[in-house]
């Protein structure tokens, strides 16, 4: 909006370029109004034209692209640098607000064209008239003396500067209109804000499957490499099991890290299905392996959201592997299931006797992990003891929020 | 000649860890592993039992975790010292372990030969852990202390060599004071900071304003 002197021709030239586009369009409706009503109605009176136009205007802006046309003309000519929106599903608050502008817009382009080829030749005309003293057809009747003659010079002077420079402050107040007409609506700052919050979530999560994977292995490799290093010559077997396990480690980390670069790759991650049935199968696998006598039931669908699947596969494994940890020798239950509105996870163990049900080993970092993952989808975790069975019950919702994004 | 071994237990939940320190310190012959425990309940259990010069203490590990297993361990008597070896260097909890009376810490991608060194350094607590680290993690966080003791111009001196990671013998030298005189010094300003050694004295001498970070 602050135009300094050095760029005031350009900056005119836009606005003025922006109301010729409303003036021109405007014109045609009004003629075409005009045209068709005065074949079926002789003699309209004018406040029928100026109704029937607005309401054709309305129309123009209900069509689908106009708000795209107005935006981009707003950010070319007016210079809007303002926030301005093309939904792509637009609401009723979006159109109302598009044909809103489409008629201040041919409105003031009429208003600036009436004023440039309509005011200021009449109060040119007039003008002269008054100086010259000659009548040259503009019907009014010339002024009877001097002091009228003078003053008749001031108003024509002054109409004619308005006619002429009027492109200037309404300029001005469509860029500053623009901004809020076409501008996000309450609606969709909002929906721009609870983005924005979702795509930090997916961010802190990433980040947390970085720190808890990645990170972890990379330490494990780094300490068992300064290790074998250490011992190669005086102990090679030793050496040896540290590369068996930098291999396992690392061969894991890739793994790991192949699946979170495939969730980065797929912009919207949520959108990347996962299979995550034999993912969990292969978890319960090992843990039967290690000795875990362990009844599994999965009932999952074909694909859950990637980050959404890979918590789960975390919790899976946190939950058996506490269970092996801590719990006493016994079956342990797992049950993953999903319904409408998320993911149900509930593993159960029996407790160690002579340990008191809810002693710190249990409810140590790993639950506190759980916890934090959970919180971060805007789950819920419980844990306790049921009779002599240590529970965790956790729920992960599939985010019902996406809807309209 | 074992019994002027440093007797060190290895406290991480990692498995894998554990094994790599053992390898690593087990290696020099003035060190030995005399433990492991996968959290900090077992690492107060074990340094009770087995009475360990210095504890390499995970931060992060179930249940009891490594902040207060170091202010366990250090209630008990004849404590040992503990040094936080630490995935991450600016780990929030690293500089509690250190003002909770922790002697060191330790990156666990630290390379064998500093690993080794550490714990010799800890154990013979003659002089500071990587002073400039040490500043780098008090910086993270504002000033905290209020009511900081009142210490000589002299015994703030030195403290500030402390800082600096200077042995008794190189602060006298700087100085040109008596050895013994600088050890006098020290122990004053440990006392008066009420601080368990001096890389205590050092958090808490940052903390407090009487060492310029």
């Amino acid at each position: 909006m602050q135009a300094t002197t050095r760029h005031l021709p350009r900056f005119l030239a836009r606005r003025f370029a922006w109301q010729m586009l409303g003036a021109a369009i405007g014109l045609a409706l009004v003629l075409l109004v005009v045209g068709l009503l005065d074949t079926a109605v002789t003699g309209l009176p004018v406040g029928v034209v100026v109704v029937v136009a607005v309401a054709a205007a309305v129309g123009l802006g209900l069509v689908p692209g106009a708000r795209e046309l107005e935006v981009t003309a707003a950010r070319a000519l007016l210079d809007v640098h303002a926030d301005l929106v093309v939904p792509a599903r637009p609401r009723i608050a979006h159109r109302v607000r598009t044909a809103t502008w489409v008629v201040v817009h041919l409105a003031t382009g009429m208003l600036v064209g009436l004023g440039l080829f309509a005011l200021l030749p009449a109060a040119a005309l007039i003008g002269i008239e008054a100086v010259t003293g000659r009548m040259l057809g503009s019907q009014l009747p010339l002024p009877a003396g001097p002091l009228e003659a003078t003053l008749r010079l001031v108003a024509c002077v002054a109409g004619g500067l308005i006619g002429l420079v009027a492109t200037w402050p309404l300029g001005v107040a469509a860029a500053a209109l623009a901004g809020r007409v076409l501008g996000p609506t309450p609606h969709d700052r909002m929906e721009t804000a609870l983005a924005r919050a979702r795509r930090e979530a997916e961010h802190t999560r990433l980040a947390r499957e970085l720190h808890d994977g990645i990170g972890h292995a990379l330490t494990v490799v780094s300490v068992q490499a300064a290790a074998g290093r250490r011992v190669v010559t005086a102990n090679p077997e030793a050496a040896a099991e540290a590369l068996a396990a930098i291999e396992d480690t690392a061969r894991s980390a890739l793994a790991e890290l192949d699946q979170l670069l495939a969730i980065l790759r797929d912009d919207a991650a949520d959108d990347a299905p996962v299979a995550l049935g034999p993912v969990l199968e292969d978890v319960v696998a090992a843990h039967r392996r290690a000795g875990l006598d362990l009844g599994a039931r999965l009932d999952l669908p074909a694909g859950l959201p990637a980050l959404l699947g890979r918590t789960v596969q975390r919790i899976v494994t946190e939950a058996l592997t506490n269970a092996h940890r801590h719990g006493a020798p016994g079956p342990v239950s797992l049950d993953v299931r999903h319904d409408g509105d998320g993911v149900l996870i509930e593993v159960a163990n029996p407790v160690r006797p002579g340990a008191r049900a809810g002693r710190r080993g249990v409810g140590g970092r790993g639950l506190a992990g759980v916890r934090e993952r959970v919180a971060l989808f805007g789950g819920t975790t419980a844990a306790g003891a049921d009779g002599d069975r240590w529970v965790l019950r956790v729920t992960l919702p599939c985010d019902p929020e996406r809807e309209g994004l | 000649m074992s019994d002027s071994r440093i007797r060190v237990l290895v406290a991480d939940d990692e498995p894998l860890v554990r094994s790599g320190l053992r390898l690593i310190l087990d290696a020099e012959p003035d060190l030995e592993v005399v433990g492991e425990a996968g959290d900090g309940a077992r690492a107060v259990e074990l340094t009770r039992a087995l009475r360990p010069d210095v504890v390499c203490m995970d931060v992060r590990m179930p249940g009891v975790d490594g902040l207060r297993a170091t202010e366990l361990v250090l209630r008990l008597p004849q404590p040992p010292r503990v040094l936080v070896v630490t995935t991450f260097e600016h780990d929030g909890y690293v500089l509690d372990a250190l003002t909770a009376g922790a002697s060191g810490f330790l990156l666990k991608r630290a390379g064998a030969d500093e690993m080794v060194q550490a714990v010799r350094t800890v154990a013979v607590g003659q002089s500071l852990l990587y002073p400039t680290a040490l500043r780098d993690l008090v910086r993270t966080r504002p000033r905290a202390m209020a009511g900081a003791p009142a210490l000589t111009p002299r015994e703030q001196e030195v403290l500030g060599l402390v800082a600096q990671g200077m042995t008794n013998a190189e602060i006298a030298t700087a100085l040109v004071l008596g050895v013994e005189t600088v050890r006098t010094h020290v122990a004053s300003v440990l006392a008066k900071l009420q601080a368990r050694d001096r890389t205590q004295a050092v958090v808490l001498g940052y903390r407090a304003g009487l060492v310029e970070l």
